[in-house]
């Protein structure tokens, strides 16, 4: 009887801490690592280094493929630790963390996705990621791209067509063109139900409505008329295009053979990220930007996870991603192909895995892609907004669904 | 019962009052009550309480629900999700759609396998057909492979170019394109589901043909009646409760059957309800995936009641009366060797074609491209090139594969021992307390699992274990939770494995052996375990072989680290890594088959007949 009742009374106690001290625990973990509200730009980087020796190890859940890259190249230099890195997609990346997170299980140190809405609301708004900006590119970083999370690049999503199949330019010049008949059964894209990105992109051409109502004066003369049930240009745009049979491939990798490979009689058009580019020489395909179509700009941030096991290795992990201290004086005639190996790798660290033309790094100055800068400079471009996609996205998804 | 034991328990107690209470006590404590008891009250928690989350989910607001409708009160009990998933057009194609094509596909399967299943048992069973031991052969192959097997062949095959990249067979020989209805969508998944499950009838009715009495039809054949007529009157219906239960098992398997329908299906944008709960569940809509699950466990209830009330049986298997004495085989004349010759190809193409198939593109460098200078051993053994499916190594240096071999077989291992552990404890309780109360509940928690369909079941654990269960701490993630969700998924089959390995041995034996004083444990230890050890590990090793090729069931659980064969199988099929993802495949298949020569050689040798789930 009296073991009985000390071992409930223990296992009572037990409960008790357990849940009381998790606050604590947090709190404890933000003011020893200085993140949270005890953030400060100033940063004792050799200490930070030390200690990540110490640690040993640095666990990243990345959206992006290109993280094993990266994660190669760091233990080059830091031989201490080890990168555990899986590259997850960006769906998955944020749904694992959720989960984990609402488990108790605090295993990630660096998380590296896209998507703010989710990220906002369900991520920092929950104590599971916390921002940290290192101090050593602070200066170089505008404002807008450290707050309230971290860029680690802006990434563009555009429309995309064959050029070996249309040598003269692009066949589409608007949105429009998407719910136009000739190209019924013939647009490719990924399916926004598993790609994020793809998503982001739909929401965002929705809550342009106002600009899809004027381009559709201008593309076809005449006012929009709205279908029955439908409230703006933007979702009248998205029920036409879905109307128009478009091929959904689940996997990215099929979706550019299927706009890109060469010697097709009939490629489809689509939408992808401005990254496709880079597929052109490896695999020989032949993707074009519709330079005339708005795209769609959406970051990939990152982040360190609540409680993460490894913050020091997290710190220094994040600080290699922004790429090394001469990339701001660097021009794209200092780099050469491929990028991820030699002296380009060397001067670009950990921005190399990405130097591709479809994306740009936060930090002022930096070298773009040899390719990149007439469309970063001719194209229109829209940035996602996490806010409305968070109100907005469970409808469209909805909407989405319904008409699919 | 032990009569002396009493005895000398009665006379400790001589004297007081609170004799027969005591004596009624000591008797309730004997061991297999004790484990019955034990045994009730886990399977309660882990069969029983995936129901209850199940309900709770689909009727309660989640924090998601608050941006979807105003007034939403997280927590709070609500018809929402039901209004949701039934009304309107969002109800039409997330869920009435979905449960039209799960219905189609699941009685076309099974009517596609009860037919050819039957046939082909018929065949093998009562007719001089030549070739039987071969064709016989040959039809254990396709049970060890996983079913989506068919569907990734199916692919290499009839692929066009609706999805891009590079076109299937038929298109690259014949120049002919092959429409999507043929290529993807309901034809092709029926098509390969059936020509996988019709192996579930054959077994049956095969068993059934042959241990029924055929006196009937003996007599019959005395009085002249014509043989068509015999079938049709007398041998059809004797095997109709085989035929039956095999139907039964097929339906619930193809309604809870994730990976071909998503191969097939998902490229047209046809759902079938599992399709759809995977789709829902990876965008988090929790309650809308589980008003589905309720839809589809109810689904699955009903095709056993319906076959409880049409047939007059639950069990899954059926044998019917002694062995008669031999029908002499059907003549089929001199369609004996031509029929053969049909037969036997049929089912060498059916279990080597589609290996076959999958074998041959993984050595083609682009699919579908026969030229020579196509083939490679790239996709086994090649080294990272950023030109070839993202720079992805051959398999063979991948170390993902090993991990993923590592990861596999260390699931099926420890399922294996778990459920040999828990079935045999399940049967033992049982058995010996034959009758109780206490069997019949651990009978109807065994049963439960059976009527989850794979998908819904792992969806339900994950969102059941994300958080604490009482004693047991958040499993998500865990290995410990793919272990949970796959033993109790195969209860039902491990306490039916388990019994009828008990059911060897005589009652009695334990019986005198506890009459005479020796204590339970080596009772277990050099009575029971010696004489059911055959059965047991028969059991085992089937288990381990479902375990490692299940994909339905821990397809939502696994996290990257966690990845098995089959998931990582998935992973690569859709990221268009085919060539990869077939070598996986056939990697799976060879480890399935070394362990499906072991049962073979250890059911020979326990010479224990039972049936297979």
């Amino acid at each position: 009887m009296k073991i009985a009742k000390v071992t409930v009374l223990f296992l009572v106690v037990l409960l008790i801490c357990t849940f009381s001290s998790s606050a604590k625990t947090l709190e404890r973990w933000l003011q020893s690592n200085q993140l949270g509200t005890y953030y400060s730009t100033e940063q004792d980087w050799d200490a930070i280094e030390d200690a990540a020796k110490n640690e040993g190890k640095v666990v990243v859940y990345s959206s992006s493929s290109r993280i094993d890259t990266a994660a190669s190249h760091f233990m080059e230099l830091y031989p201490e630790i080890t990168v555990e890195a899986y590259p997850l997609g960006s769906a998955e990346t944020i749904d694992k963390v959720i989960r984990e997170m609402e488990a108790g299980l605090y295993v990630v140190d660096v998380v590296t996705t896209g998507g703010m809405a989710d990220i906002k609301y369900e991520l920092l708004d929950n104590d599971y990621l916390f921002n940290f900006v290192p101090s050593t590119y602070v200066d170089e970083i505008p404002e807008e791209y450290q707050w309230p999370l971290l860029y680690r690049i802006g990434e563009a999503r555009v429309a995309l067509y064959n050029t070996e199949r249309y040598p003269d330019g692009s066949p589409i010049s608007s949105l429009w063109d998407y719910t136009k008949p000739e190209w019924s059964g013939n647009i490719a894209m990924a399916d926004p139900m598993a790609s994020t990105t793809t998503f982001l992109q739909i929401a965002t051409i929705v809550q342009q409505h106002d600009f899809m109502a004027a381009e559709y004066e201008e593309v076809f003369g005449e006012p929009l008329v709205l279908s029955q049930g439908i409230e703006n240009a933007g979702y009248e745009w998205l029920y036409r295009f879905l109307k128009n049979d478009p091929v959904i491939i689940s996997s990215s990798t099929r979706m550019r053979e299927a706009i890109g490979a060469s010697g097709q009689s009939n490629p489809p058009i689509g939408f992808d990220c401005l990254t496709a580019l880079r597929y052109n020489e490896a695999n020989n395909f032949k993707i074009g930007v519709a330079d005339e179509v708005p795209g769609v700009i959406y970051p990939t941030y990152m982040a360190i996870g609540r409680q993460a096991p490894n913050p020091n290795a997290a710190k220094l992990f994040i600080r290699y991603l922004l790429g090394t201290p001469e990339l701001t004086s660097l021009s794209s005639a200092d780099l050469s192909e491929p990028y991820t190996q030699g002296t380009s790798r060397d001067r670009l660290g950990g921005l190399a895995g990405w130097f591709d033309p479809g994306a740009f790094s936060p930090r002022n100055g930096a070298p773009l892609h040899p390719l990149a800068e007439r469309y970063w400079s001719a194209m229109t471009f829209w940035l996602e907004d996490g806010d409305f996609v968070w109100t907005e996205g469970p409808r469209i998804m909805e909407f989405w669904m319904m008409n699919n | 019962m032990s009569v002396s034991k009493q005895k000398t328990v009665s006379t400790t107690d001589r004297g007081t009052l609170l004799g027969p209470i005591v004596l009624r006590l000591k008797k309730w404590k004997r061991a297999h009550n004790l484990i019955a008891v034990a045994l009730c009250l886990l399977l309660s928690f882990f069969v029983l309480g995936p129901v209850w989350e199940l309900i709770k989910v689909a009727s309660t607001y989640s924090s998601r629900d608050v941006r979807l409708t105003q007034g939403a009160e997280v927590g709070a009990w609500t018809s929402f999700h039901f209004k949701r998933m039934m009304t309107g057009q969002l109800g039409k194609v997330t869920l009435w759609e979905p449960l039209l094509n799960s219905i189609v596909v699941a009685l076309a399967t099974t009517l596609l396998s009860v037919t050819v299943g039957g046939i082909l048992a018929w065949l093998v069973v009562r007719t001089d057909m030549r070739f039987k031991n071969a064709i016989r052969k040959c039809a254990l192959l396709p049970y060890m492979l996983p079913s989506w097997v068919n569907a990734l062949a199916w692919i290499a095959v009839f692929k066009n170019e609706r999805l891009g990249g590079k076109p299937g067979l038929i298109q690259t020989i014949f120049g002919i394109t092959p429409p999507d209805w043929i290529a993807y969508g309901i034809v092709p998944i029926i098509l390969s589901l059936g020509l996988h499950y019709f192996i579930f009838a054959y077994l049956f009715v095969s068993n059934a043909l042959e241990s029924v009495n055929t006196e009937l039809e003996e007599m019959a054949e005395t009085l002249g009646t014509p043989r068509w007529q015999i079938l049709s009157r007398i041998t059809f219906p004797l095997v109709l409760p085989a035929l039956g239960s095999a139907g039964v098992l097929t339906i619930s398997k193809v309604l809870g059957t994730f990976g071909t329908p998503a191969f097939l299906g998902l490229p047209v944008h046809q759902y079938t309800l599992p399709t759809r709960i995977y789709s829902l569940l990876t965008n988090r809509y929790l309650g809308d995936a589980f008003v589905l699950v309720l839809i589809l466990v109810a689904l699955a209830s009903l095709s056993i009641y319906a076959n409880t009330v049409l047939l007059g049986t639950r069990k899954s298997f059926v044998t019917i009366g002694g062995k008669g004495s031999r029908l002499k085989p059907f003549r089929l004349g001199a369609l004996s060797t031509p029929l053969g010759i049909i037969v036997l190809s049929f089912m060498v193409v059916l279990s080597v074609g589609p290996l076959l198939i999958l074998g041959i593109e993984t050595f083609m460098l682009e699919a579908g491209n026969l030229s020579l200078d196509n083939f490679t051993l790239h996709y086994w053994i090649g080294a990272s090139n950023p030109s070839i499916a993202g720079g992805m190594p051959g398999i063979l240096r991948n170390p993902a594969l090993w991990s993923s071999l590592r990861n596999s077989l260390y699931l099926a291992g420890v399922v294996a021992l778990i459920s040999g552990i828990v079935g045999f404890l399940l049967a033992y309780a049982g058995v010996r307390a034959r009758g109780s109360f206490l069997a019949k509940v651990m009978e109807v928690l065994a049963f439960t699992p059976y009527i989850f369909p794979s998908i819904a079941f792992g969806g339900i654990y994950l969102s059941m274990f994300a958080t604490r269960q009482g004693p047991i701490p958040p499993l998500y993630g865990t290995f410990a939770l793919m272990v949970l969700v796959c033993v109790v998924k195969n209860l039902t089959f491990t306490s039916q494995s388990g019994t009828s390995a008990m059911l060897q041995l005589d009652k009695s034996l334990e019986e005198t052996a506890e009459t005479i004083g020796i204590s339970w444990f080596s009772r277990i230890r050099r009575i029971i375990l010696p004489l059911t050890r055959g059965g047991l590990l028969v059991g085992m090793l089937l288990t381990f072989v479902t375990i490692m090729r299940e994909l339905s069931l821990i397809v939502l659980l696994v996290t990257p680290t966690r990845r098995t064969l089959t998931t990582l199988i998935f992973h690569y099929e859709d990221r268009a890594f085919t060539q990869h993802g077939n070598a996986v495949v056939l990697v799976l298949v060879f480890v399935v088959l070394v362990m499906g020569l072991f049962v073979e050689k250890f059911r020979a040798s326990s010479a224990i007949s039972q049936s297979s789930n």
